[in-house]
């Protein structure tokens, strides 16, 4: 009889663990499942509190408006440029080329290449050119 | 102008008269043009520097330009 009580209490015990086990993971696995279920009732109540507090009647209406999305929030200018990432220190600042090619007034371009004798307009000759001149008398034929 | 005017466009002028252009009279009375070619080399002020009457080699221009673009 007593070798029946030991063995008795024996599996009683190992009964008792193995059902603690069982009901310790049971409580570990269900525990995640409450956590996820929990934020999408987190993320819904704004929308309860903006169809509470729009003034329209209809759901219809509570599309966001270009007032709405004037008001987001956007970083200004002055805190983007204090945040240090950009640019870096020590690097030049980029410069901006308003006239990348060099204008006709301050280098001249050759004349285009001509392929047949061309008169000068006698009216646009201005003998006093301050620079000197080759003049040469022809005829085409 | 025996390519000349491809090198020398930015410091010197070059004028091409047509003898044939009633517009052209003065401008062949006032140099005594006699044939063509004729070519007359004047300085900034107008004033004749040398003149050449017939086929002219290259290099004889060159020399009267580098010699007036010294002065």
């Amino acid at each position: 009889m007593r070798i029946q009580n030991k063995f008795f209490r024996g599996t009683l015990v190992i009964g008792l663990l193995v059902l603690g086990l069982l009901v310790a993971a049971g409580c570990s696995s269900s525990a995640e499942p409450a956590v996820t279920q929990q934020e999408p009732a987190e993320t819904e109540q704004p929308v309860e509190q903006m169809v509470e507090s729009a003034p329209t009647d209809s759901p219809e209406e509570i599309i966001p408006t270009a007032t709405e999305e004037e008001t987001l929030p956007t970083l200004p200018v002055e805190e983007a440029d204090q945040s240090g990432g950009y640019p870096e220190p020590g690097y030049p600042a980029p410069t901006l080329d308003l006239n990348p090619y060099p204008s006709p007034e301050e280098e001249s371009a050759p004349p285009p290449l001509k392929t047949a004798l061309e008169a000068t307009d006698p009216s646009t000759v201005e003998l006093e050119a301050g620079k000197p001149q080759l003049i040469e008398f022809f005829a085409f034929w | 102008m025996h390519g000349l005017e491809v090198e020398y466009f930015d410091r010197i002028n070059f004028i091409y008269l047509d003898v044939d252009d009633p517009a052209n009279e003065n401008f062949k009375e006032q140099f005594g043009f006699r044939y063509q070619p004729q070519m007359i080399l004047l300085d900034g002020e107008g004033q004749v520097v040398q003149q050449w009457i017939g086929p002219i080699p290259k290099e004889e221009f060159v020399t009267a330009f580098e010699a007036i673009l010294a002065e």
